[in-house]
């Protein structure tokens, strides 16, 4: 306990500086505009926003990125409440409640409440981060490569969650993914694969891959479909944004049990912040000693979702920080982003690079109060910044996305391959194909790969090695649970939503 | 199944195709573990014939919609109008795209900035319907932003 809290103290000494606390700060807001803009949620965040920390320090790129992330899930539930347009997946529960609430004069009150349940929940996320996590990374450095294997294969099971409705479609852009990954260096045998060209010989750009998919596919989605935001004329009172005590007493306890379920579905790999608020939204209707006021603007299931997304970033950053299993799209982003930052994910992070950890959460900590802050004093700056905007967007993101993809290599070749996914991005959205396992696929399948080549070398050629060690077995056994209990969480769900429909 | 599906399962099936190839030169296994073509080739062969599955479910699909054309009309395709707009908007959309390869192909012997500020007034003026002048405006508000973070900030060379 006493070397977490010192952990931690070292992180915030590193991350209290005033480059670090501007950026922070700038961080949540750009993250809270993001997440507000329906169609870019966290995941194009993190990618719009993974150009700008090259030469940054580590410690200072990551907290720029776990801000944005963060600020996504406090700004997906602004347009939610105002123009019942979910800035991104995890705040369509929040229109539910939050836009009839608009509706009855009471969008002020929405925006505040569900902007101290995030708040809430995030907080509650980050202390069962800092004091869980290194639990599981003092234990997890005693894996060998057929866990780190086993553990690939984990998160990649979790595509059964990011599957969407089509578990065939899901499969083909695994496979995609798979693919893309291969090319360049093998890192066992040294074999050059599929380098048509030199600049391929170091791989294809996971970052540029990624601004094609998410920056570009949505402009060309949105240009194709002649999609124009209008966010109207909202015009609020500041004190409209204050809840009163009653209404604050009544969301208390819905946010109390989002927070705790957001955090523990978040650390579920593969799930989420998604699944967290459609089941905090369903245990609160199913608590609710009034369910027939849901769908109506009720302050509970307002509440409890705000809450749980927002407790889920933080938890889906365990598995993240202490396995190297992204626990959701967004969190495969950071894990890229590790990577290219030169770090090693996994059971080695807090050991090897523990001072940029510590100074990740502590950024995550001081991004979270800044979020309350900010959006309970700016969100009439915010609303009248995103109607500023909404109307230049697609040459906005695709400025930024060409101007990223040169940073790459201070070449165009980049740019082509951002064209080119942006292509691929746009069929996959138009045809209902998941970005989500594509992602996955990317980023884990060059791992898994050299884990597995290596354990077979290990074991000089036989498959027993990953279920003769007992952590390997007990890997084994978790992934057919996370699969089993994917599906039966889908049916669950997608009963949910009938029942709410 | 749509257009856009075919020609996204069939570049799928291009790219596999043309790694599975590829993959044949690649040494499978070693003594001791597998090669580099081990994956390139199980996975293209895997992704054919998921590619495959897909599209011979769609074409099943599709001959039960021909038996029951209320199917369609159910879902609110009765074609006419909407497919005037999605070919508009498919229009469109190319020429957004050829737009982007041509700035990019001038990127490369002039620099990123101008060939970047002529791209945003065309996205604007032609695809997002704003008027000439407010394009410029626009597009020079933007081109400054993208200058001043990532040339005097991050000092990435655009020019």
């Amino acid at each position: 306990m006493l070397d977490t809290l010192a952990s931690l103290s070292g992180g915030f000494e590193t991350v209290l500086t005033f480059h670090n606390i501007v950026l922070i700060f700038l961080a949540g807001i750009i993250g809270t505009v993001i997440g507000a803009l329906p169609g870019l949620g966290p995941s194009a965040g993190i990618a719009l926003m993974l150009p700008l920390t090259f030469g940054m320090p580590h410690a200072s790129g990551l907290c720029l990125l776990t801000g944005v992330y963060m600020g996504t899930m406090y700004g997906g539930r602004i347009t939610s409440i105002l123009i019942n347009t979910p800035g991104d997946a995890p705040a369509i529960i929040t229109a539910l409640e939050g836009y009839p609430m608009m509706c009855k004069g009471k969008g002020g009150l929405a925006l505040g409440i569900s902007a101290i349940s995030s708040f809430v929940g995030g907080f509650f996320g980050l202390a069962v981060l800092v004091f869980f996590a290194p639990v599981v990374a003092e234990y997890a450095i005693f894996l060998g490569p057929p866990e780190y294997f086993m553990l690939m294969l984990v998160g990649l099971s979790t595509i059964v969650l990011l599957a969407g409705a089509d578990v065939f479609k899901a499969l083909i852009v695994t496979c995609f993914g798979f693919l893309v990954s291969t090319f360049g260096s093998d890192y066992i045998s040294g074999h050059v694969r599929f380098a048509f060209v030199p600049e391929l010989i170091e791989g294809v750009d996971f970052v540029a891959i990624i601004i094609g998919l998410y920056g570009l596919g949505e402009v060309f989605y949105n240009l194709e479909r002649k999609i124009v935001l209008n966010l109207g004329k909202p015009n609020f009172g500041f004190s409209d944004y204050i809840p009163g005590k009653a209404d604050l007493k009544e969301a208390s306890a819905p946010t109390v049990r989002g927070s705790i379920l957001g955090t523990f579905i978040g650390i579920l790999p593969g799930a989420g912040a998604t699944i967290a608020t459609f089941l905090a939204y369903a245990l609160e209707r199913k608590l609710s000693k009034r369910p027939e006021t849901f769908g109506k603007g009720a302050i509970a299931g307002l509440a409890s979702p705000e809450a749980s997304n927002n407790a889920a970033v933080p938890g889906s950053l365990i598995p993240l920080i202490t396995l190297g299993i992204p626990g959701s799209g967004g969190t495969a982003i950071m894990l890229g982003a590790l990577i290219m930052f030169g770090l090693q994910p996994g059971p080695l992070l807090m050991v090897q690079s523990g001072d940029v950890v510590w100074a990740m959460i502590a950024g995550l900590i001081l991004a979270n109060f800044f979020l309350l802050a900010s959006n309970v004093l700016l969100i009439p700056l915010f609303v009248n910044l995103l109607r500023l905007v909404q109307k230049h967007l697609p040459s906005i993101v695709v400025g930024l996305c060409i101007v990223g993809a040169f940073s790459l290599n201070y070449g165009t070749f980049n740019i082509w391959i951002a064209l080119i996914f942006g292509v691929i991005g746009y069929l996959m959205r138009k045809n209902d194909y998941p970005t989500g396992p594509f992602i996955l696929a990317v980023v884990l399948a060059p791992l898994a790969e050299n884990y597995f080549r290596q354990s077979i070398m290990l074991a000089q050629g036989s498959w027993s090695i990953f279920v003769s060690r007992p952590v390997s077995l007990t890997l084994v056994v978790f992934m057919v649970l996370v699969v089993c209990a994917s599906i039966i969480s889908k049916q669950f769900l997608r009963r949910r939503r009938v029942g709410t429909e | 199944m749509k257009i856009s599906e075919i020609i996204l399962l069939g570049g799928l099936s291009v790219f596999s195709g043309s790694l599975l190839w590829g993959s044949l030169d690649m040494p499978y296994s070693t003594d001791t573990t597998f090669g580099p073509g081990f994956i390139p080739l199980n996975i293209s062969i895997a992704l054919l014939a998921l590619v495959g599955v897909v599209a011979v479910r769609a074409v099943l699909r599709s001959k039960r919609g021909f038996v029951a054309p209320q199917d369609t009309a159910a879902h609110g395709g009765d074609g006419g109008e909407n497919s005037g707009v999605e070919t508009l908007g498919a229009f469109m959309l190319g020429g957004a795209i050829v737009a982007i390869a041509i700035s990019i192909y001038a990127m490369s012997y002039i620099g990123v900035l101008i060939p970047l500020g002529f791209l945003l007034v065309v996205l604007s003026w032609q695809f997002s319907g704003h008027g000439l002048l407010k394009s410029v405006v626009i597009s020079l508000i933007v081109l400054a932003a993208i200058y001043l973070i990532f040339s005097i900030w991050l000092r990435i060379p655009l020019h």
